[in-house]
């Protein structure tokens, strides 16, 4: 079967260096997909190689059966790892105008409801370089969840985040997967990906080190705790060095 | 499939009209120049009140001591026509005095060896509001005369300057007359043309360079190219940033065609201002104008995909700058009906071509086919420009912190999107 994410012998090296080597795993359509992995395994190298941010050097990477075209159809949602917004501009202008850009047929007014959501309705004039982190962090979801997207990735998506922003895209994650919304999830929070995720990848030294449901994974490695499987996987490297 | 060009254009344009620094940077060239030609205005008004005053000298008593016997006549002609003789005295000591008593409001003294000094003098006690005068009009008047008497009058006339030479010009490359006053009121258009673009480089040349800068400074460049492709981004910020520069240009020109319309009307324009507004002039100016901008723009936005900040931004800039303005040391070359190699690799290098075409322009040595040729050349090479803009700002948009190296740009594994 065809996933919504499609990795095929997916490979990457970076001067010369090999990243990632002969990487494959599907996500199905509607699931909670975590790729996992310490600093530098390359999550974030896949994932954007899988939104044709990068070239592979080998292999296909597919949303939906194609290659990305953010110009196509199919509306992904991304939230970045590096993320900012257009400071000198006021919320609405700057979400009304990545509304467009997604195809929403009345930005503007999608906007005004989310920042009542989110307990923000008074700042839509403000600009976003006078607002604080927290409130620009739920700006910053907003923009991430726009068009309704099929397809959700969300790298490390509580980085930086307040336990009141936390809860919220928590809560939005949630939401739109009761709607269908496939969502990749790439974080260090492996009990968020207990609570949330149906299946995962565990990335080391751009292999995947385990593959499959949370159950089967945990059961690979006799019942222990993500936490507990992340720290083994690691500690064989660290022990080999 | 759908291009997103129309909503970056609409979205560029419209932070940027609300931006209060845009309508100051606007209107503050037009206000400075308003300002400057009232001051100008004021200060001509009054410095030539000041002078006239002080030259009436109609309500002054004028003596004078002739020791040198060189003058025929002591009668001045005044300002209303009215002839009026000098008081004559028989010593310089006496005329002093008076001046100093205030008896007398200016004495001239011709002394008995004028014809060897060529000196005379002259005493007032000037007010206040002489202070840029000098009383020396009766006395300058009265030499002149006595002169013409003293010579043949066509001797007189030459050493005066009073010939009036009858000129004929004949075109260099016909037999027909030209007239130069015609041949300057036709390089009105195209300089003006010439100073309006140079005008948008050095008002826009800064934000041109750091428009690619923003979304990288900012971290937006992830989230941006996942919602449109960098052609569509690059494209609509290129047409926004043209059409900010030539609103800001509107501004400028606008107020200008009004006030010269206002004079023209009301017959207070000089004389000396004549303005060819031959229709072919006009379009090839503005043709040069805007299709040299779009060169300027495409040029700058590529410096701007090259690197992370707007500080880098700007020493990239000034290179580009320099080789924008590098025909105006070559100025000379362009007058000559009889191009240069150099005049032609000026003409068609695309950075320097805009100055050098236009230059050719103004001075009415740039042929119909180079023209043509000339804009061909600059259109072609900003869609190149463009797609080399495209092209880096793929594999550049997520350097967040390094400028983008040659082996990047043609080796690394960076995206390799194929422009849609």
């Amino acid at each position: 079967m065809t996933g919504v994410v499609t990795v095929k012998n997916f490979q990457m090296s970076f001067a010369g260096k090999e990243v990632i080597k002969d990487l494959s795993f599907t996500v199905k359509k509607g699931e909670i997909f975590g790729l996992l992995g310490s600093n530098g395994s390359g999550k974030t190298t896949t994932i954007r190689a899988l939104l044709n941010l990068y070239q592979p050097s080998g292999g296909e990477l597919l949303i939906n059966g194609k290659a990305f075209d953010p110009a196509g159809d199919f509306v992904v949602g991304y939230l970045p790892e590096e993320r900012g917004l257009y400071k000198k501009e006021t919320v609405i202008d700057v979400m009304t105008y990545f509304g467009k850009l997604k195809g929403l047929k009345d930005p503007k007014e999608w906007s005004l409801k989310y920042l009542n959501r989110v307990e923000l309705p008074d700042v839509a004039n403000m600009a976003i370089g006078k607002m604080s982190q927290g409130m620009q962090q739920k700006v910053q979801i907003g923009i991430t969840i726009m068009g309704n997207p099929k397809l959700l990735i969300l790298d490390e998506p509580t980085k930086g985040f307040d336990p009141v922003n936390r809860k919220l895209l928590m809560d939005i994650i949630e939401e739109l997967h009761e709607k269908g919304t496939t969502i990749v999830m790439i974080t260090h929070y492996m009990d968020e990906v207990e609570r949330l995720c149906d299946r995962a990848l565990l990335l080391k030294d751009g292999k995947a080190r385990a593959y499959g449901t949370i159950k089967n994974i945990r059961k690979e490695f006799d019942g222990k705790t993500l936490d507990q499987i992340f720290v083994k996987v690691y500690g064989e490297k660290a022990d080999a060095q | 499939m759908r291009s997103n060009v129309k909503n970056v254009i609409t979205f560029e344009i419209t932070r940027n009209l609300k931006k209060p620094t845009f309508w100051i940077a606007a209107l503050l060239l037009p206000a400075l120049l308003i300002g400057y030609v009232a001051l100008a205005g004021f200060i001509g008004y009054n410095t030539g009140s000041v002078i006239e005053e002080s030259s009436d000298v109609s309500g002054l008593s004028l003596g004078i001591y002739d020791a040198a016997g060189y003058l025929s006549t002591t009668e001045i002609v005044d300002k209303d026509g009215e002839t009026r003789a000098l008081e004559v005295y028989d010593s310089a000591e006496k005329g002093i005095e008076d001046v100093k008593s205030g008896e007398l409001g200016a004495f001239y003294h011709i002394p008995v060896d004028f014809a060897e000094t060529m000196e005379v003098y002259a005493y007032a006690k000037p007010n206040t509001t002489s202070i840029f005068s000098s009383y020396d009009g009766p006395l300058k008047e009265l030499l002149m005369v006595s002169a013409a008497t003293h010579t043949d009058p066509l001797d007189f006339a030459v050493i005066t300057n009073a010939i009036s030479i009858n000129a004929t010009n004949f075109a260099t490359d016909t037999d027909e007359i030209v007239d130069p006053a015609e041949i300057i009121a036709k390089m009105v258009i195209p300089v003006v043309g010439l100073v309006l673009f140079y005008i948008l480089i050095v008002m826009f040349g800064n934000r041109l360079t750091t428009a690619m800068v923003e979304e990288k400074e900012n971290r937006i460049s992830e989230i941006i190219l996942t919602s449109m492709s960098p052609k569509d981004l690059i494209t609509g910020k290129i047409i926004s940033l043209i059409a900010l520069g030539f609103i800001q240009l509107a501004a400028l020109v606008v107020p200008v065609l009004i006030l010269y319309a206002f004079g023209a009307t009301q017959g207070i324009i000089p004389d000396g201002i004549m303005i060819s507004w031959d229709v072919w002039t006009i379009v090839s100016t503005l043709l040069l104008l805007i299709v040299s901008y779009f060169l300027f723009t495409a040029l700058c936005i590529t410096i701007g995909t090259l690197v992370p900040t707007a500080k880098d931004a700007s020493s990239f800039a000034s290179v580009v700058m320099i080789m924008v303005i590098l025909p105006l040391f070559f100025i000379n070359n362009f007058m000559s009906d009889t191009p240069t190699v150099l005049t032609y690799v000026l003409s068609y290098f695309p950075p320097s071509a805009p100055i050098a075409l236009m230059f050719r322009n103004c001075f009415g040595t740039l042929p119909v086919w180079e023209l043509m040729l000339g804009l061909v050349v600059m259109a072609v090479s900003s869609a190149l420009i463009i797609k080399l803009a495209v092209y880096i700002f793929k594999r550049s948009a997520l350097e967040f912190t390094m400028k983008v190296n040659l082996k990047s740009l043609l080796g690394s594994p960076r995206n390799t999107w194929k422009a849609k």
